[in-house]
């Protein structure tokens, strides 16, 4: 299910990159003051974010929350404006383009959204929802419409007999697969899925992973693949980037992202995936970084890691690292760090937090 | 049909295109919000009468000529002279009081002679035009600038929350004696429903505005703009039907202000103009009579009473059906 040529669309030319952000910059303005606005303080939510999606590949963008990655997202997508830096997609930039000028590109890429139930409007009914690219873009209608409409939801899973009912009138799986139809209905070729699993239930997640993936097989569609779930974007990504603070401080293979992480935030967010076996959970050790995300109002300088790494020495306080591949690295693997793991090293323990072994909280993720 | 069955029939999914009961799949309708307001409407007693009393009333205002026919006094007709409406018949007394409730004047006359009744009937006519027409004006006119103000932001909404809250601040009965007095009689009733559309806009407005501001952050509306539509798509199909329930509960509970309205400014003699038969104005003139005419007070005052009341139950009502917590305690209720 999870395609196979991972390895190839890695390794494909930047040529053949659908999707190039270059040192994309989105800053919102912090208001404060009750009558009067003042202060010029923003916040720092992607920051100088340099990355190429390839074409049909699923890039899997992770982060703790607040990171920046919905808010990437919605750059790539231009449902905010960047502050600075490109988007360009098929080689042109759209980064500036007007609400008018946009209006072809939009029908070439689409956004499934996290909630399965603020996403689709509750007073509308579901034909209506899904045939609503189709009238945007002025495609199809009448008959034409509703036929098209009963054919996407049949192609996600859902009873075209139910083309007249309300969202409320749906679980949240087939809620979400109502997105997914709307996504697909102007066949683009690239759709963002922003945390599109997380409001799900468990047992109704895999249903909603594998309807992407044979949805990707089928369209040749390009992923962004947004979560926070580590073994979801395992699962589904060919290539995973690692954001914190705005940042992007790794991408690779997934292979080699999981096989040898470089970046110690990185290795930090794998130790805590939970492991189902009991035994295997005995036997790891997490790595419990000490403090808080810190805010993105002033992001620490240097390498924004650097107050939590357990590596971290007086030259991540000044220098920011720059993401780049290292010697020991395949090409496809950049981290951003000055002192990168080495293969198979461990953390050591940061502050006054020791290593506990992953038994001792089994019960957290 | 033969589509959808042909559709289903070769779904990949496998989803059955039966109820699993094996029930008429058709039985289970899509109800949406609008369809369940109105069932919880329809077994709500106080709505139903109150649908019945404004119904009646309508039926007043069609049928006033005809009742005017029937009983043979117009609804301007001065019958002072005795002898003026039949043999025996008269509407003033020598002394020049006006006629109690009796065989030919039912609800008896006022102190021109004219009967009560049938000023009764044509002034229907009046309070719900006025009542109708200007709510009708301000809520569309509210709805429009407390979602442009909602939904574009920044300076516009800056403009125009401010626009909204001078007209709100603004002694209105005031600024009607003033504009009636500068415009003189040339306004009438049109003049009414402007100056009454004119200050009951901004209260709509707000709602509204209120409602955009919280409904344009969900994340539908996102998705409408990633999908590429402009603002007023958004605004009129997207938004739009989101206010709708707390826009036409607010039409509702307007219709009966907008009377009141139009009959404070006929009481205060401006407005409509006078040989009109309007309930405002009746009551006006009445006072001065009280003492010897009772029934020219209380019979326009009923009407008016009657027609506020029914409107702002029925308001309240479509309220309650509108709120979907009202529903569990609605069932409660019926079951109990």
């Amino acid at each position: 299910m999870v395609s196979t040529e991972s390895g190839v669309a890695a390794e494909g030319s930047s040529t053949d990159a659908l999707v190039r952000l270059e040192q994309v910059t989105k800053h919102f303005p912090v208001r404060s003051g009750a009558l009067w606005r003042h202060g010029s303080e923003v916040v720092h939510a992607v920051d100088k974010v340099t990355v190429d999606v390839m074409r049909g590949e699923t890039l899997g963008l992770v982060g703790e929350t607040g990171c920046g990655k919905s808010t990437l997202a919605r750059c790539i997508t231009r449902l905010v404006d960047l502050t600075s830096g490109t988007v360009t997609l098929g080689g042109e930039d759209i980064s500036r383009l007007s609400r008018r000028r946009m209006q072809p590109y939009r029908r070439r890429m689409q956004m499934i959204f996290q909630d399965p139930y603020g996403s689709l409007n509750p007073r509308r009914r579901v034909g209506s929802i899904i045939g609503d690219p189709f009238a945007i873009h002025d495609v199809a209608s009448g008959d034409e419409r509703k036929r098209r409409v009963q054919h996407l939801m049949e192609l996600v899973g859902l009873n075209p007999e139910h083309y007249n009912r309300f969202p409320s009138e749906f679980s949240g799986g087939q809620r979400q697969r109502i997105g997914v139809a709307r996504a697909l209905a102007l066949q683009p070729e690239l759709i963002v899925a922003d945390e599109p699993v997380s409001a799900l239930d468990v047992s109704i997640r895999a249903q909603v992973i594998n309807l992407l993936a044979d949805i990707q097989d089928e369209f040749k569609l390009t992923y962004v693949f947004i979560t926070h779930d580590l073994s979801v974007v395992r699962h589904v990504s060919d290539r995973v980037a690692v954001m914190y603070l705005g940042q992007v401080v790794e991408i690779a293979d997934r292979h080699d992202l999981y096989a040898t992480p470089r970046h110690p935030y990185t290795k930090a967010l794998q130790s805590a995936i939970p492991t189902p076996d009991p035994d295997e959970a005995d036997k790891r050790r997490r790595t419990v970084l000490g403090g808080d995300v810190p805010s993105p109002i002033n992001p620490p300088s240097g390498c924004r890691f650097h107050p939590r790494c357990p590596k971290a020495q007086e030259r991540c306080k000044v220098e920011e690292p720059a993401l780049e591949v290292k010697p020991a690295d395949p090409a496809g693997h950049s981290v951003a760090c000055h002192f990168p793991l080495a293969d198979g090293e461990e953390l050591s323990s940061h502050g006054e937090v020791t290593v506990i072994p992953a038994s001792a909280e089994a019960g957290e993720t | 049909m033969t589509t959808l069955g042909e559709l289903t029939a070769e779904s990949p999914s496998g989803l059955p295109s039966v109820a699993p009961d094996g029930t008429e799949p058709k039985a289970i309708e899509g109800r949406g919000p609008w369809q369940l307001a109105f069932e919880r409407l329809r077994h709500d007693r106080v709505a139903i009468g109150c649908v019945v009393v404004i119904v009646l009333i309508a039926l007043m205002a069609v049928v006033a000529p005809l009742v005017a026919h029937l009983v043979g006094h117009g609804p301007d007709t001065q019958y002072h002279e005795p002898g003026s409406c039949g043999p025996g018949c008269t509407g003033l007394t020598s002394s020049g009081i006006p006629v109690g409730p009796g065989g030919h004047f039912l609800l008896g006359t006022d102190e021109l002679g004219r009967d009560v009744l049938v000023r009764i009937f044509y002034g229907a006519q009046v309070s719900l035009l006025v009542g109708v027409v200007a709510s009708g004006i301000a809520v569309s006119v509210g709805v429009l600038l407390g979602m442009i103000a909602g939904y574009v932001g920044r300076a516009v909404d800056t403009v125009l929350a401010r626009f909204f809250d001078v007209v709100l601040a603004m002694p209105y009965l005031v600024f009607a004696i003033a504009l009636f007095a500068a415009l003189g009689d040339r306004g009438g009733l049109t003049l009414s429903i402007a100056v009454i559309s004119f200050f009951s806009f901004a209260s709509v407005a707000r709602i509204v505005r209120g409602q955009v501001l919280s409904i344009k952050e969900k994340e539908y509306i996102e998705a409408a703009r990633s999908l590429g539509a402009g603002p007023l798509r958004i605004m009129f199909v997207d938004i739009l039907p989101n206010v709708m329930a707390q826009v036409i509960v607010y039409f509702t509970l307007l219709v009966p202000l907008s009377i009141v309205f139009e009959a404070t400014l006929a009481f205060l003699g401006i407005g409509v103009t006078p040989p009109t038969p309007d309930w405002g104005s009746m009551l006006s003139e009445s006072i001065q009579y009280y003492q010897v005419a009772w029934w020219y007070v209380v019979f326009p005052g009923l009407a008016l009473l009657l027609t506020t009341l029914s409107f702002n139950l029925l308001g309240d009502s479509v309220r309650d059906a509108f709120d979907p917590r009202y529903n569990r305690l609605f069932i409660r209720k019926r079951r109990a």
